[in-house]
């Protein structure tokens, strides 16, 4: 029998505030390859537990794969004789230049220069020392502006970090500038946040000059969303049998309701929610009214499962415009699942584009990019747009100047954003 | 009707594929009809009948041809192909039964070959389904896709399109077995303006609330990001179905633990098709990339008797350097790939494995660069090795 024993030392990835309540350890998939590339096992390593393979069945040199939630691998041989046993350690040199910014490395590219001990001019956040940011948060109903209020900051040549202690509701950060198209990054609430700006450094065309990347310190149910968010569904997998997660974290939710929203959008996405008892989803929809998600995760389990009575599509529509009455989903995945209800509901009752219908198709045509958390673009969060703008609040302009947006920017909800307060980013302590 | 393949008998699970391609559009710019009210600025395309053609000759290329590179799956083999294409120019393909022409991508055609499609994916619980469309596209919320015809009527110009999220999403709920949905269609426009466009097309099926989501997995990969556009050199196959095809002839694929084959699913070929695009990139004049949405257990569509292969750019700088050295990739199994760098890059396809990988000077000009255990992944691995000075 031939043994391997991998674990992760990514000890700077643990570094966080001392009031975080909810965090848990960084676990990344394995995969186990022969001199092929075939795959001889798979697995998950966490910063606390290590992974155990048995590769008796392995003739010559075996290859560990760690994968990162951004795609990038790192790769390490073992040679194991019969009868012996191995370990692998894969550490975090790579990634600590600073221990406070080490646990977004993984999320971002893999040439980020925040994983580079080498000054990068053009890449440099004091280009963005004139982006504008600021709060809003749901309230009775209402979309409102707040100043950024931060726990603690921190600053290199190449990011800028914020820390966040947000009460029970639905959070947005707005960011804009010259050149950085206004845009919402849904925060969780309940808890401590932490929310990294850096350059941009991907070449994809759709990628804005600002990199946003959100943690609560959840990175078990975080790193699957970061998987799920990028379609790496065997990653993904791989990373919720470790304990198994999904069920632990839909079951534990009256702990902690964003992990548990982590672990149903995971089994709604692989159909794993047909073995959970639906009154997990219930209780979870029921017992925290402050958050969206939980009313399009019902609203889509309810549609999936095949209506029996037309008023379950009533019920549906309605779990439909309760998910908007509390704001907007935290994640990503939601946006995808409201997108799914919305349209198979109106297309079903052959219902006008109005109401919450209308709301949802500007939200999704809105989406930006954020990984795993919400993002869109609009002035205001109750009216997404797809056209960008940018520029300070009082002087928006679009970025293509199709037509004048000065109105749309000034006459929302009743708020003023023009006089409404912002902080400029490099003014943030 | 186009049907261009069918299985006989038809026993035992399948893969069923629904192929469209839209390059002639007489109601929009340059077209042969009346220019419709709101053309949207939407004109006539060149590559959706070639890439159209292209796909349905890499599915029907082993029976036409045996041994050539194309479908392979000896566990769930061909059952059907339907296609459809729009050219000013036939478009025509060869079956196993002889040469087939494809008939226009009407509104009208397309629900009938839809319809045949869906009747074939849904005889087997275990039956793979494919579609694929290349032509004019809208993206709003929804992804919706013009047929020839579109704005033949200016009353209701959107009732010659479909609406294919909400396709896909009714086709869940009839189909047991894996969907995989390639759509190469241009978005280019804006969100913006699509939001005032009214349009609200019909699905190919409605979606029938009652039933249960009942697939086992869904792929959709779709060419660009929203609201850009899918681009194509005039005439030629499409940069996305080029990616897709290159990427489905051998250049992806997982050999699971105790698996005889190399299994290629949605998530495999949605990164490779992701890569080759980001690659072509460093030369295109416009970037293009490639969305994915895929979800429930993995299906391969493909299942492959040989590993996949890797194209490999090995070069070396600084450029006179090069003449002096022999480059080289040695792998664990310990077959070595080299290469007089007098002769330019070393430009090469291996199979996929773990390789070490460097340059040796001919006559110690430089100091031997090496690389252990590099993981050569397909489609592709480029790397420039650097002489120090």
């Amino acid at each position: 029998m031939k043994t391997l024993t991998v674990s992760l030392n990514y000890s700077s990835t643990e570094y966080s505030p001392t009031s975080t309540q909810h965090q848990t350890p960084l676990a990344l998939p394995l995969r186990v390859l022969d001199a092929d590339g075939s795959l001889v096992a798979e697995g998950v390593a966490s910063s606390s537990i290590p992974a155990q393979f048995d590769i008796s069945h392995v003739d010559g040199p075996a290859f560990v794969r760690l994968t990162w939630p951004s795609g990038k691998t790192q790769t390490q041989r073992v040679d194991v004789k019969e009868g012996g046993a191995a370990q692998v350690s894969f550490n975090d040199s790579s990634i600590n230049r600073n221990e406070w910014s080490a646990w977004a490395v993984p999320r971002l590219g893999e040439r980020t220069s925040l994983a580079s001990s080498q000054d990068a001019p053009n890449l440099r956040i004091d280009k963005f020392d004139r982006v504008w940011l600021r709060m809003w948060t749901f309230e009775n109903s209402v979309w409102l502006p707040s100043l950024v209020e931060t726990r603690a900051s921190y600053q290199n040549d190449s990011a800028r970090q914020l820390d966040f202690e947000l009460n029970n509701r639905c959070w947005l950060l707005q960011i804009g500038g010259a050149n950085v198209p206004w845009r919402f990054v849904a925060l969780p609430g309940g808890g401590t946040c932490r929310v990294l700006l850096t350059p941009n450094e991907s070449d994809d065309p759709r990628a804005e000059p600002l990199n946003v990347v959100v943690t609560s310190f959840r990175r078990d149910a975080e790193t699957l969303l970061e998987f799920l968010a990028r379609d790496s569904l065997s990653a993904a997998n791989s990373v919720a049998k470790f304990q198994p997660l999904a069920q632990q974290l839909l079951a534990d939710k009256t702990e902690d309701p964003v992990s548990a929203i982590a672990g149903a959008y995971f089994l709604l996405r692989t159909e794993g929610w047909r073995r959970i008892p639906p009154s997990w989803f219930d209780n979870l929809y029921q017992s925290f009214p402050w958050l969206a998600d939980p009313a399009v995760i019902r609203c889509v389990l309810l549609i999936r499962q095949g209506v029996s009575l037309d008023n379950d599509v009533s019920t549906a529509t309605s779990l439909l415009q309760t998910c908007l009455s509390r704001g907007v989903p935290v994640f990503s995945e939601g946006l995808s699942l409201l997108q799914e209800a919305a349209s198979v509901l109106r297309s079903a009752s052959g219902s006008a584009r109005k109401g919450a219908f209308d709301q949802v198709e500007h939200l999704v045509a809105s989406q930006a990019w954020a990984g795993a958390a919400l993002s869109f673009y609009g002035a205001t969060p109750d009216k997404p747009s797809p056209e960008r703008m940018v520029g300070l609040p009082a002087k928006a302009r679009p970025v293509t100047r199709r037509k004048s947006i000065a109105k749309t920017s000034r006459a929302s909800a009743g708020v003023d954003i023009t006089t409404t307060g912002f902080t400029f980013l490099r003014d943030l302590k | 009707m186009t049907t261009v393949y069918e299985r006989n008998p038809p026993v035992g699970p399948g893969v069923h594929v629904l192929a469209i391609g839209v390059g002639r559009y007489p109601y929009l710019i340059g077209g042969s009809g009346r220019l419709t009210n709101n053309p949207l600025g939407l004109a006539q395309l060149s590559s959706p009948p070639v890439s159209v053609k292209a796909v349905i000759d890499w599915f029907l290329a082993s029976l036409v041809a045996p041994g050539t590179a194309g479908f392979a799956n000896p566990v769930t083999s061909l059952g059907s192909v339907e296609g459809l294409a729009s050219s000013d120019a036939p478009v025509s393909v060869a079956s196993a039964g002889g040469v087939v022409q494809l008939e226009p991508a009407t509104r009208d055609n397309i629900q009938d070959a839809f319809e045949r499609w869906l009747a074939g994916l849904t005889s087997d619980d275990a039956n793979i389904g494919v579609f694929y469309f290349c032509g004019h596209g809208v993206m709003v919320a929804d992804h919706y896709l013009l047929a020839e015809d579109f704005g033949r009527s200016n009353a209701v110009p959107w009732e010659r399109a479909f609406d294919m999220s909400n396709t896909l999403r009714a086709v869940e709920r009839e189909a047991k077995g894996a969907l995989y949905f390639f759509v190469d269609a241009c978005r280019e426009v804006s969100k913006d303006i699509a939001l005032t466009l009214g349009a609200n097309p019909s699905a190919l099926k409605a979606v029938d609330l009652k039933k249960q989501v009942a697939r086992r997995s869904t792929s959709l990969i779709e060419a660009t990001g929203e609201g850009k556009l899918a681009f194509a050199v005039e005439g030629k196959v499409s940069r996305f179905t080029e990616a897709l095809l290159t990427a489905m002839s051998g250049y992806c694929g997982v050999r699971g633990p105790g698996s005889p084959t190399w299994d290629v699913d949605g998530e495999t070929i949605a990164s490779a098709v992701r890569r080759l695009l980001e690659k072509g990139n460093k030369t295109a004049k416009r970037r293009q990339v490639s969305d994915q949405a895929i979800g429930g257990d993995s299906v391969p569509l493909l299942r492959l008797q040989a590993p996949p292969l890797v194209k490999v750019e090995l070069d070396l700088i600084p450029e006179p350097m090069r003449a002096l050295a022999r480059m080289y990739l040695l792998s664990a199994k310990g077959v070595l790939h080299d290469h007089d760098g007098a002769n330019g890059a070393f430009v090469t396809e291996v199979p996929r494995g773990m390789y070490v990988v460097g340059a040796r000077a001919l006559a110690q000009e430089f100091r031997d660069l090496t690389l252990e255990d590099q993981d050569l992944i397909p489609p592709f691995f480029d790397l420039t090795l650097q002489v120090q000075p």
